[in-house]
């Protein structure tokens, strides 16, 4: 049986890694007040965003972002979100947030695995982070 | 060895002798230039930022004038440094490079400008780099792309008249500023839609012949039914995975009835992607930000159609892809600069694949769209009502179906799992998708019958049937197709006689489409179906009673069509009846298409009461008749009245009206001091025809100078007790039973 157990457990190993590995997922690193009456958020990820076509949705409660600007940068990748003030005050704390690449909603995608349209968010919208 | 320069040999010849291969080189040498202007050009949505006025030239060597193309490029890296990394900066930081992405097509401007074209493509980074700041409009850009494309039309209207451009008097009048034509890859295909409307709003100083859109996006922009459109995309294409540019062909077929419309091409690419079409997006042609989009949607890349990781897969190459590319946008931008005529059937999916592009028959999906001057519409599927009633007014049936129903009109889509399946949902406001009609079966020999209406019985005057389906793949909680498909189309003229043909004979629109990725493939594309009508000419087409789609072939299935018409193809006319078709014949390329829109028809017969100069009317034929013509009037006219508008008639050359005896058409000068007027020492006939007389003193019906025969003819007033005569003769008069005249 032990073997079983192992060879098991040897098997979810390495779908958590794969998962991990190949699954592209964001969390907000940065809140910026800048001075021009924007706020910009910034989403750092595991895999280089892509540039193309679309735009990225950011989903924060179900408020829809779109203006965005993506630098890949070897390990690091990122994205940030122009928001104006008054869009930002409006947020409520500590949603849910929703990041694809594309038009739809991500209701209207499959949440796969294979599929880089949409991405797993790690954290939820902290207003705290936000700096000068 | 021997066999292959045999093979080589007979390939080349082949294409030499047709001369009709337009992906292979053409006979101009060519000089490539560049510019670069400077970051000065601000589109008026900006408020800060500045964008690049840059372009990549190629020049056919000659004296031209030369046609013209713009291409702009879509949104792609703009930045890159030595590691590979990228960013959508504009201009690039210390460290970075820039990407070329207007580079992308110079394998289109090579081929383009040995084939007698300026080829021009554009650079766009700096529209690229609003992304992300406060300069970034809501459009996503394609008004500041449409502004750009125009800053770049108004400097080389200037090079073409002033030598003081970055190019001295290299292009001085060697542009041929009339025939323009736009070509636009990915949201630069969208830009340059958005650039025909508005070189349109400004009243259009520059006259844009076509617009070639390449896996264009269609996010905010309406399409304009008055272009001339090509629409080109890959089914492997994962960055617009929805092929949502397919809006752009379909809604500007019916947005001009009558007169004034393009014609509308689309092309899918079986196994192609989005941006293997630039070579500066491709990985091996540049170091940084290319890749492979499918990707997108299939991270694994082993989808068993597009996953090129699947042993199976049927992609197709970024050579391949581009030589396709280069064919077909040759062919458009040859046959809408009016250089050539020997592309049409390439553009109407009638002509086999070109061998240039080494692909087959099968792997280029093509549907055409021709104007409204060339198409009698039978069934548009654009109204809820279109399964009682079609658009001649002509009884819809059937019988047998399991499902037979309206979609797409009122609707998001017609029952796809998401609006991504519909690649026909129009993106401007969700709430419309293209028209059409699902029609499920379940059992052999059911079928879907269009009436034709007695008034438009004679279809002899067109060339091909045409219609659109697609094959139902995705739809929620009902059978969808697992075969490919295939059914007969039967005409039936009023003496009972049917004539039939199966569809897959003439098309490739009902094979079964591939790949199993969610939420994108299998793909569900209506499809152009077109089928001579000699085919079905065993029956009397002068005398056609209904179409009628027989579900005959297979056991079960789920389609929907989305437009049924009749066509006029020029090329297939023979009006002169000498046995050369138009495309070859000088008098039948102004081809005799009966419509009211074309005065281009001289047919010499009446077909409409109107009293003002529109084709078919008596006015028009009348004007465009030769001396000795004769003018017949339809038998149809019956007991019409033409009640002369725009003018009363004046005849200046030798001439017979000729009234058929079973009529009783009136030709009334009411409006007028006289109806008719007959010019010194011209022959004139008029037989079976009645004549209302005008409200001059003396000859108010008609007055003749020339040497004039009635016949069976009376000339009746329109107003009562007025003085003087109804024919005043001053030249040679001769009466043969003159029915009626009141004062003479």
């Amino acid at each position: 049986m032990y073997p079983h157990l192992r060879k098991l457990i040897l098997l979810m190993t390495l779908i958590v890694i794969s998962y991990t590995a190949f699954t592209q997922n964001a969390e907000i690193i940065k809140i910026q007040q800048l001075p021009s009456k924007y706020v910009r958020i910034t989403l750092e990820s595991n895999l280089a965003f892509i540039i193309g076509a679309r735009d990225y949705h950011l989903y924060i409660d179900e408020i829809l972002f779109t203006n965005s600007k993506i630098s890949n940068e070897g390990a690091k990748n990122y994205i940030q979100f122009l928001i104006s003030e008054e869009s930002y005050g409006a947020l409520p704390n500590s949603a849910e947030l929703r990041l694809t690449y594309g038009k739809s909603k991500p209701v209207e995608r499959s949440q796969s695995s294979s599929n880089r349209n949409v991405l797993s968010v790690n954290n939820l919208f902290d207003k705290s982070l936000k700096r000068n | 060895m021997k066999n292959s320069f045999e093979f080589l040999f007979l390939f080349l010849f082949c294409n030499v002798m047709l001369g009709q291969d337009p992906g292979l080189p053409g006979s101009y040498s060519y000089q490539k230039l560049e510019y670069n202007l400077g970051n000065y050009f601000q589109p008026t949505d900006y408020n800060y930022r500045f964008v690049e006025v840059k372009g990549s030239v190629h020049r056919p060597i000659g004296n031209g004038p030369f046609p013209i193309i713009f291409i702009m490029h879509g949104r792609h890296a703009t930045c890159y440094n030595s590691n590979g990394n990228t960013n959508i900066d504009f201009p690039c930081n210390n460290g970075y490079n820039e990407i070329p992405n207007y580079a992308g097509y110079d394998y289109l401007g090579e081929h383009l400008a040995s084939h007698g074209f300026i080829t021009i493509s554009i650079s766009a980074n700096g529209i690229i780099g609003a992304s992300g700041t406060s300069d970034y409009p809501a459009d996503r850009n394609a008004k500041a792309r449409a502004e750009l494309v125009q800053h770049h039309l108004d400097l080389w209207n200037t090079w073409n008249t002033q030598s003081n451009g970055p190019f001295g008097s290299t292009f001085l009048n060697k542009i041929d500023m009339s025939n323009i034509i736009t070509v636009g890859h990915s949201r630069g295909g969208e830009g340059m839609v958005r650039h025909y409307i508005y070189n349109k709003s400004l009243g259009s100083p520059y006259q844009i012949n076509g617009v070639f859109t390449v896996a264009p996006t269609a996010y905010t922009n309406p399409s304009d039914g008055a272009m001339n459109i090509a629409f080109m995309s890959g089914d492997c294409d994962g960055d617009v995975e929805d092929l949502m540019g397919l809006f752009y062909y379909d809604d500007a077929r019916y947005q001009y009835p009558n007169s004034g419309g393009g014609n509308g091409h689309c092309f899918i690419l079986n196994g192609a992607n989005h941006n293997y079409f630039n070579s500066t997006w491709t990985p091996g042609d540049f170091p940084a930000g290319a890749f492979d989009d499918w990707l997108i949607v299939d991270s694994n890349n082993n989808d068993a159609y597009c996953g090129v990781n699947n042993v199976d897969n049927e992609r197709i190459t970024a050579l391949q892809q581009r030589n396709v590319l280069k064919a077909y946008l040759n062919a458009f931008a040859k046959t809408y600069t009016n250089q050539s005529v020997d592309y049409l059937d390439l553009l109407h999916g009638l002509a086999s694949t070109p061998n240039s592009t080494l692909l087959n028959n099968n792997q280029i999906h093509t549907s055409f769209h021709p104007k409204a001057s060339f198409r009698m519409d039978i069934n548009q599927m654009e109204s809820i009502h279109c399964t009682y009633t079609n658009n001649l007014g002509g009884l819809v049936s059937n019988s047998g179906l399991n499902y037979f129903a309206a979609c797409g009109i009122n609707d998001n889509a017609c029952g796809f799992n998401t609006s991504n399946d519909d690649h026909h949902c129009q993106y401007l406001n969700g709430s419309h998708s293209l028209g059409r009609v699902r029609i499920d079966w379940n059992s052999i020999g059911v079928w879907y019958k269009n009436e034709i209406p007695f008034a438009n019985r004679n279809v002899i005057p067109f060339t091909h049937l045409l219609l659109r389906v697609g094959m139902n793949m995705n739809i929620a909680g009902v059978q969808t197709n697992t075969q490919n498909q295939n059914f007969t189309i039967a005409l039936q003229d009023r003496a009972q006689d049917i004539a039939t043909v199966l569809v897959n004979d003439f098309s490739n629109a009902l094979e079964l489409p591939k790949g199993s990725t969610p939420d994108i493939l299998p793909r569900s594309i209506n499809q152009m179906v077109i089928i001579p009508l000699q085919e079905f000419s065993i029956i009397d087409l002068s005398n056609l009673q209904n179409i009628q789609f027989i579900f005959d072939q297979t056991q079960q299935g789920s389609l929907n069509f989305s437009e049924i018409t009749f066509v006029s193809l020029p090329r297939y006319l023979d009006l002169d009846q000498d046995g050369i078709y138009a495309d070859a014949d000088p008098d039948d390329l102004n081809a005799c298409i009966p419509s009211i829109n074309n005065l281009n028809c001289c047919e010499g017969i009446v077909k409409n009461n109107s009293g003002n100069i529109i084709g078919g009317s008596l006015l028009h034929n009348i004007s465009c008749a030769s001396s000795g013509d004769t003018i017949l009037f339809d038998s149809q006219l019956g007991d019409a009245i033409i009640t002369l508008n725009e003018t009363n008639i004046s005849l200046t050359k030798d001439l017979t009206l000729l009234a058929p005896t079973s009529t009783s058409i009136k030709i009334s000068g009411k409006f007028f001091n006289t109806t008719i007027e007959i010019t010194a020492n011209h022959h004139i006939s008029i037989q079976g025809l009645i004549i209302e007389s005008g409200f001059n003193n003396q000859g108010r019906a008609i007055i003749n100078n020339g040497i004039l025969h009635l016949k069976n003819v009376s000339i009746v007033e329109y107003y009562n007790n007025l003085s003087g005569s109804q024919i005043a003769n001053y030249g040679e008069l001769y009466i043969d039973s003159l029915l009626s005249l009141k004062k003479y």
